[in-house]
């Protein structure tokens, strides 16, 4: 290699040499948004085609093959390509931020996870274009259904390898926002002065590197089987491959929760003018949130006979205690505000409620007895995705409406913006809630087809799907306009409480154009504001003054 | 950063201790507790290594600021990696196409590494 | 002397009718804590409210209220999980289980009879009201899952080993369905079973009527 005495770093970052090999995490975070993004609309599309041929009993539209590939590359691609992602690409691009770093750490990781997920993405729908299809045995993968017996085929193949691909690019990504928080904090942010989205994102980010190495090994091991067998062709093999699947399971979906709670924290402290309430015991909570989403994720093989019942019915149920926390925190930041409702306001509180509904139905499912019933059917379908669509995407569009004027400089349309809301509200209302008594009545999950009482409510569902569509739309739409007809946002347009609004919009390459304010709550920008003058000084401040981290 | 920082990694991994010991004792199977020690034992030993780390991380602001805008030695590394699993279903010639893109990359990797130190001497220089 | 029997609907509708308005007495909470706010505390003047911060008991007693909660349902939820999985010494009927893709057979060990469905039409369970009956379970290939959701109840069939659960089916003179509910592969949607509830003697007769058939 050259011996250069005198540097040679390139310093252009734009254009699409940029666009391929930019270090800038907030440019990593962008790209990895976009291609969750890409992901989204395609598995959107196969959720179109789900509920389309929901629409009546009997086949119509695709025949029970392609029915099964549909269904399984919705959920492996919804929960591997998008939401994981994008659930990662926020705090990639905002935990430097709000811990006044000039930069992420391990930048260059960054970018590898961002490059691994394009090559998880690509490898996994490549399986379209195989002989056999992708991967379809759902997006859990249980053996012996995907063993090379059952699921013979290159597309299996692909679906494993996509799958090993994207969960190092999520392990990679975690790792990198772990070490900012551990180590590039600004002086004076002390563990207890980070922001409730930080928080969030390190438990988050907690979660994915414990649970992804149960994964990898699970789909080596699933690899492995396929191609040699003799893994798990004992009569305990199927069951330790869903203990090693579940293990990953679990966490998973909180990494998929984490941050969007988090987000929503942010933007109700904003928005109704209130230092976030019950900081302290939001980060308890979330510290036993994350041990116990550890500790839980044998209550989806409850129906196996397999597994202690009882122990991990204590644990799930248990997960009332810190969610229950969470939710007065947010409830009672919004008490005694003055609240503006905006978009991102709507989608908060829409996240809250609905998030509620797919918590509540949770607990229901985690009592064994009521499980038995419950469990592999639609009741599950319709708990899962108030949880995650109705809840975490949610959060994810106040996130988006919140912080869209930092990222880009410009304002997202309010009117626009209502009519998303309001479309994605009813449309996801619609689609998801008869699915509980779909399945409380007698129709079991991954289905293509179903008996004849279980029509009319799976007409409400699939029109309610359409009409989520329509709400995505609306979506576009706004971003479009958005950026074409620009109207231009400043540093802090909604006067935020932490530090990424202490800067330009976007922000510099090295994130701060301006001396950060003192660091003494996790509420800084808020405090240097307003400081004394609301009959509230923070209490770090009279502890102590100007402690470094 | 200072030790402190390791303290949510390590409460997180005596928390996850507690339930462990406690599914040790209560169920008759062998994997479900071992998985959940395991990762107990995974972020102890992380909380371990942060606590270390953080003494003395001077001037780490300065380490990424070295870092170049544009860095396509990761790229390499991606291309290879993900030639080299994809290889291990579609051949030998792809596993090998990837091990040599990889090192590639991971050779751009230590230049680029090269190139940020000599960055920092000349910025520390005195 | 009466044998329990093993009543997993009873329990189920029990247990939910517990669960359910805990639920919506929760839902509806939350949905007013957040709701009233924005008539309560819409801003309508300029500047910030007063930032009191939360007394520090608030969180300790509610979390212990949030435990009490844990601690009733779960009580409530073991003593349902043991009276459904309680030791049956002696089921009134065995009948063994096998799934594979994608039908079922029912095999009445003590009867010598067997019951297996054709290309149209689903197997059929017949089984006697009131009685405790032992069912093994096992798959013959992928994991299927045996679920009769008129009795609330599912277990999956594995692969090279048995699973046993007692069931009792209340009421008489009725069909119900039953259904797969692990995805299995192709069929999977078209695995189903059916669930026919005699009287005892009508099911003796049955069972007669079936060994004088199979001779």
């Amino acid at each position: 290699m050259s011996s250069a005495t005198t540097t040679t770093l390139p310093r252009a970052r734009g254009g699409v040499l940029g666009l391929i090999a930019s270090t800038d995490h907030k440019n990593v975070a962008i790209r990895i948004f976009l291609t969750g993004f890409f992901f989204f609309v395609a598995g959107g599309i196969l959720a179109l085609l789900i509920r389309t041929e929901l629409y009546s009993p009997g086949q119509q539209l695709v025949n029970q093959d392609h029915y099964n590939e549909i269904f399984s590359m919705h959920g492996s691609t919804m929960i591997y390509l998008f939401v994981v992602p994008i659930s990662l690409a926020l705090g990639i691009y905002f935990v430097p931020l709000q811990v006044g770093a000039a930069e992420i750490a391990l930048p260059r990781l960054a970018l590898l996870g961002w490059w691994l997920l394009i090559g998880g993405g690509i490898t996994m729908w490549l399986g379209w274009f195989t002989q056999n299809g992708p991967g379809d045995a759902g997006w859990t993968a249980y053996d012996p259904l995907s063993d090379a017996t059952n699921t013979p085929g290159d597309g299996m193949y692909l679906w494993i390898i996509g799958v090993m691909l994207a969960a190092t690019s999520a392990a990679l990504l975690s790792a990198c926002i772990l070490a900012t928080v551990m180590r590039r904090r600004a002086p004076g942010m002390t563990l207890l002065r980070m922001p409730v989205f930080t928080w969030s994102m390190l438990m988050t980010s907690v979660l994915m590197i414990v649970a992804a190495p149960a994964l990898l090994v699970a789909m080596a091991l699933l690899f492995w089987e396929r191609v040699y067998g003799g893994v798990f062709n004992t009569s305990g093999g199927p069951i330790a491959y869903q203990n090693l699947f579940w293990f990953f399971g679990h966490p998973v979906v909180y990494v998929m929760f984490f941050p969007f709670v988090g987000a929503v924290g942010e933007v109700i402290a904003t928005f109704s003018r209130k230092r976030f309430f019950g900081y302290r015991a939001h980060v308890a909570a979330l510290l036993l949130f994350t041990a116990l989403s550890t500790s839980v994720w044998a209550h989806h093989m409850f129906a196996t006979g397999q597994i202690t019942v009882k122990y991990f019915s204590l644990t799930s149920t248990a997960l009332i205690i810190p969610a229950g926390i969470e939710y007065l925190d947010l409830v009672g930041t919004m008490w005694g505000g003055r609240i503006r409702l905006g978009v991102p306001m709507a989608f908060a509180i829409g996240f809250i409620l609905q998030f509620l509904v797919g918590g509540l139905s949770g607990i229901f499912s985690g009592s064994p007895p009521l499980d038995y019933h419950v469990t592999d059917t639609y009741f599950i379908v319709g708990h899962f995705h108030y949880t995650l669509f109705a809840g975490s995407l949610f959060g994810f569009f106040a996130a988006f409406y919140y912080w869209w004027p930092k990222v880009t400089g410009t304002f997202l349309r309010t009117g626009i913006g209502w009519v998303h809301f309001a479309l994605l509200f009813v449309g996801a209302n619609l689609t998801f809630f008869p699915m509980f008594f779909l399945g409380y009545d007698g129709m079991p999950r991954r289905v293509g087809d179903y008996a004849p009482q279980f029509t009319d409510l799976n007409r409400v569902s699939t029109i309610g799907a359409f009409i989520i569509a329509l709400g995505i739309l609306a979506w576009l739409v706004n971003i479009v306009v958005s950026l074409v007809r620009r109207e231009p946002a400043p540093a802090d347009p909604w006067d935020g409480h932490t530090l990424e609004w202490a800067t330009s919009s976007p922000p510099p390459r090295h994130n701060f154009d301006r001396p950060l304010p003192p660091i003494r709550s996790y509420a800084p920008l808020f405090d240097a504001r307003y400081g004394e003058g609301v009959g509230y000084p923070p209490p770090e401040a009279k502890r102590s003054e100007g402690a470094e981290a | 950063m200072t030790p402190t920082s390791a303290i949510p990694l390590a409460v997180y991994a005596l928390l996850i201790g507690i339930t462990s010991a406690v599914l040790w004792v209560w169920t008759p199977y062998t994997l479900p507790p071992a998985l959940l020690s395991g990762g107990a034992l995974l972020f102890a030993v992380l909380a371990f290594v942060v606590a270390l780390r953080g003494q003395g991380e001077a001037h780490a602001d300065e380490a990424e600021r070295t870092v170049p805008d544009l860095s396509f030695a990761t790229v390499g590394v991606a291309l290879g990696i993900i030639n080299i699993l994809v290889g291990l279903y579609l051949g030998l010639y792809l596993i090998l196409i990837g091990a040599g893109i990889l090192a590639f990359g991971l050779g751009g990797w230590i230049r680029e590494a090269r190139a940020q130190r000599r960055a920092r001497e000349i910025v520390d220089a005195p | 002397m009466l044998v329990a029997l093993v009543d997993t609907r009873g329990e189920f509708e029990d247990l939910a009718s517990t669960y359910l308005p805990i639920a919506i007495v929760v839902f509806a909470l939350v949905l007013l804590g957040t709701l009233v706010p924005l008539f309560l505390f819409r801003a309508r003047k300029p500047g910030l409210p007063s930032q009191k911060e939360e007394p520090p008991w608030l969180p300790i007693v509610y979390g212990a209220g949030l435990a009490a909660i844990v601690a009733v349902l779960i009580t409530l939820t073991f003593n349902a999980q043991d009276k459904i999985s309680a030791k049956v010494a002696h089921p009134g009927l065995q009948v063994n289980v096998t799934a594979a893709k994608w039908n079922w057979r029912f095999d009445y060990p003590a009867q010598h009879i067997s019951q297996i469905g054709g290309d149209t039409t689903p197997t059929s369970l017949v089984v006697p009201t009131g009685t405790n009956i032992r069912f093994n379970l096992t798959s013959l290939d992928v994991i299927h899952s045996f679920w009769i959701p008129y009795v609330r109840f599912k277990r999956d069939a594995f692969p090279r080993r048995t699973t046993s659960f007692v069931l009792s089916f209340p009421g008489v003179g009725y069909h119900t369905a039953g259904r797969c509910a692990e995805y299995c592969g192709l069929k999977h949607d078209q695995m189903i079973f059916t669930v026919e509830v005699m009287s005892r003697s009508g099911f003796n007769a049955w069972v007669a009527q079936r060994q004088k058939g199979q001779a």
